[in-house]
């Protein structure tokens, strides 16, 4: 599994759950279903040891933002008209 | 003496008769492990040597045409690029794809490989015209694929789908629910009803003032997809506006067509591209022995115009002669291919481990 925020480039996948990287923000989408049996407890305790992760990773954050600041998007006029 | 060698031979027997119907299932599903497995490995491998000719490239548009742009200012700084498993046409101007195409098929989406992979740059664009990690990194926008990583038949077409080419900046709710919803919708028909589906999948920049992010990257205003089912005749398109509004339209492809000055189907007659299906838009929404059923024809759209064979032959032409990725063959490393060879022997290992434990 990658470093939550330091590459940011990496899409990992716990069955059809989607993990990907970025440095700003981690996305976690898709579904997982967790069945109550030996391949269930594997995938939880990848989900677990994955958000363990990222948890850490924030509080150990310095100056950790109450809210991200996005940069505002450009505008263009549309060069295809 | 005759005594002895009886006793011998039944012990011998009785190991046998003990084991033989392990060892023979032993034998039989390793064998057919081995084979099953191999193969799906070594399809990977062989997919991974750039092929010469690249008239493969052709085979993921229907009857080999690609779609045609029919505005100037969209073919300006263009860049038709074949990939393994997908096609593209680059627009170095908005630094996206305008349209990505493939062919799925039953014996396509029977495989599927784990989404283990990296986005990255694509070198084949000139700097200028180059998307990049930066552009999109703290945009607040998804690296949103075009050709789906799930789509993907091998590890070569995994790491090309990763490619910025493929991707434009897509609203995340957007992204992360309506349309892998209507992936795996588009998936579902070529599955359940075991029928191919050609599919073009882009950007549609339909407003007079677009947003950039990063350096340039032009935030499209909706994303569409338009499907053909040639051996059932439905066809259409979905179009969905890039927000959080997780609304979804299906319209025709002549509809489409007018919005985003490109023939998609330039082998498709017009009364085809006005006929209009009730595409599904979720995977659940797909049964096996229901066919897509009709909704409308479209009557007012402006489907796009002819074009050409010389045109369409150029084009072809072109997209021949930009190969597949090369990046992809070196995708591989020696890491990479460890890592495969270690796999394998665990899979091969456990499995044993398993049938002798039965």
């Amino acid at each position: 599994m990658f470093k939550p925020f330091q590459n940011g480039t990496e899409s990992h996948a716990i069955h059809d759950l989607t993990l990907e990287n970025d440095l700003d923000c981690i996305n976690v989408y898709g579904n997982l279903q967790i069945s109550k049996d030996q391949a269930g407890l594997q995938a939880a305790k990848a989900l677990q040891a994955f958000l363990n992760e990222v948890v850490a990773t924030l509080e150990q954050t310095p100056n950790l933002p109450e809210k991200l600041d996005r940069p505002e998007a450009g505008e263009i006029e549309n060069p295809f008209l | 003496m005759a005594r002895k060698r009886r006793n011998s031979n039944n012990i011998w027997t009785q190991i046998f008769n003990q084991n033989s119907l392990k060892v023979l299932l032993g034998v039989v599903a390793t064998g057919s492990f081995v084979i099953a497995f191999g193969q799906e490995k070594i399809s990977q491998w062989t997919s991974l040597v750039p092929s010469s000719g690249n008239s493969a490239c052709l085979t993921q548009f229907y009857r080999e045409t690609p779609p045609y742009l029919l505005k100037n200012s969209l073919q300006k700084d263009s860049y038709p690029l074949c990939f393994n498993d997908f096609n593209v046409m680059y627009s170095g101007v908005s630094k996206t794809p305008l349209w990505v195409a493939e062919a799925l098929t039953p014996a396509r989406l029977s495989q599927r490989i784990p989404r283990e992979d990296n986005f990255h740059e694509e070198p084949r664009v000139k700097a200028e015209h180059r998307a990049t990690l930066l552009d999109y990194r703290g945009s607040g926008y998804d690296r949103g694929h075009m050709a789906p990583n799930a789509d993907m038949t091998n590890l070569a077409a995994q790491f090309d789908s990763f490619s910025l080419a493929n991707m434009v900046p897509q609203s995340p709710k957007y992204n992360q629910q309506v349309w892998r919803e209507l992936e795996e919708a588009t998936r579902a028909v070529v599955t359940k009803q075991k029928q191919d589906v050609y599919v073009i999948t882009g950007p549609s920049f339909n407003a007079k003032r677009l947003k950039t992010i990063g350096q340039g990257v032009i935030v499209p205003t909706a994303v569409y997809k338009a499907v053909y089912m040639p051996k059932t005749g439905a066809i259409g398109a979905y179009y969905a506006p890039n927000n959080d509004s997780l609304q979804v339209q299906v319209v025709s492809v002549c509809y489409l067509e007018e919005q985003l000055g490109i023939n998609l189907f330039p082998q498709l007659s017009e009364e085809q591209k006005r006929n209009t299906y009730k595409l599904p838009l979720t995977a659940n929404a797909v049964k096996a022995n229901t066919p897509i059923a009709y909704s409308h024809w479209d009557a007012e759209s402006q489907c796009a115009e002819d074009v050409s064979a010389e045109q369409l032959q150029a084009l072809q032409t072109e997209f021949k002669r930009s190969g597949s990725s090369p990046a992809s063959g070196a995708s591989i490393d020696a890491d990479t291919q460890d890592a495969i060879v270690k796999q394998l022997i665990e899979a091969l290992l456990q499995y044993i481990l398993q049938l002798l434990k039965s």
